[in-house]
């Protein structure tokens, strides 16, 4: 009877443990998210502009040449209306970097290890290539939740210290997770943008890539 | 015969079976980290 009533608290404390695991995943990290975009709000509030950087055959725009934020640091404004969505983009994929908001995909140096990195030169709005933004589905806010939901022609803005770039939606693949050949930055001639994140909701087991093509810089 | 324990003694239990639950809680949230994709 004994080993009965242990047994018995044993299971619910467990359980108990796990419901906490479950409030922190799906609630918590999101508190933490939240306060963490205030303040990179603020902080992205108060960068000084940037001019673009480039010669008039790279138009519409890049930043400077020397321009390397440094991990977690607010990089610019990801806007997508038709989700309404509103975010802070940091630099790094990281688990560290993407619990603060999106993560720009950024080129291999000090503080950006592999695989969270490219070792080709990263691309920015604006510049021809392949901007990469990745996003938590289900924790840490959420922020790329709705993302299934764009449809071909939704806009996506980037706004950032050397200018604002809308990017309009042109499709939608649902790819496996080895599928690394996505979060190439000189995949395209043009100027696109993409955001990934985990598909379906609550899994792993696959990813939701979005496209979007610059419209007008 | 059942010896009624004292409240003391009662708080204590419940004290170690709520930071038994904290502990469950704090690995399943480092797994969690180490396991899934950064973008989960």
């Amino acid at each position: 009877m004994r080993v009965l009533a242990f047994a018995g608290k044993l299971l619910i404390s467990l359980g108990v443990g796990v419901l906490l695991f479950v409030a922190w995943t799906l609630w918590g990290t999101g508190i933490y998210t939240e306060r963490t975009q205030v303040r990179l709000s603020e902080d992205f509030a108060a960068l000084p502009s940037l001019p673009r950087g480039g010669s008039s055959t790279l138009k519409p725009g890049r930043p400077p040449r020397a321009y390397r934020p440094p991990p977690g640091d607010p990089v610019f404004r990801l806007r997508i209306p038709a989700i309404d969505l509103s975010q802070i983009v940091v630099e790094g994929v990281g688990t560290e970097e993407l619990k603060g908001g999106p993560g720009h995909y950024p080129a291999c140096r000090a503080g950006f290890p592999e695989p969270f990195c490219t070792q080709l030169d990263e691309v920015w709005p604006g510049e021809r290539g392949r901007v990469i933004v990745s996003g938590h589905r289900t924790t840490y806010g959420a922020p790329f939740w709705a993302l299934n939901e764009l449809k071909p022609g939704d806009d996506i803005i980037a706004e950032t210290k050397w200018g604002t770039f809308s990017y309009r939606v042109s499709g939608s693949e649902v790819v496996p997770p080895t599928a690394t050949d996505i979060a190439n930055p000189r995949a395209t001639d043009g100027r696109e943008i993409v955001l990934t994140t985990c598909e379906p909701r609550f899994s792993a087991a696959e990813r939701l890539i979005v496209f979007a093509r610059l419209e007008e810089a | 015969m059942n010896r009624r324990r004292s409240w003391r003694s009662r708080a204590l239990e419940l004290l170690l079976w709520a930071a038994l639950s904290v502990v469950t809680a704090v690995v399943m949230v480092s797994l969690s980290e180490r396991l899934l994709p950064s973008n989960f």
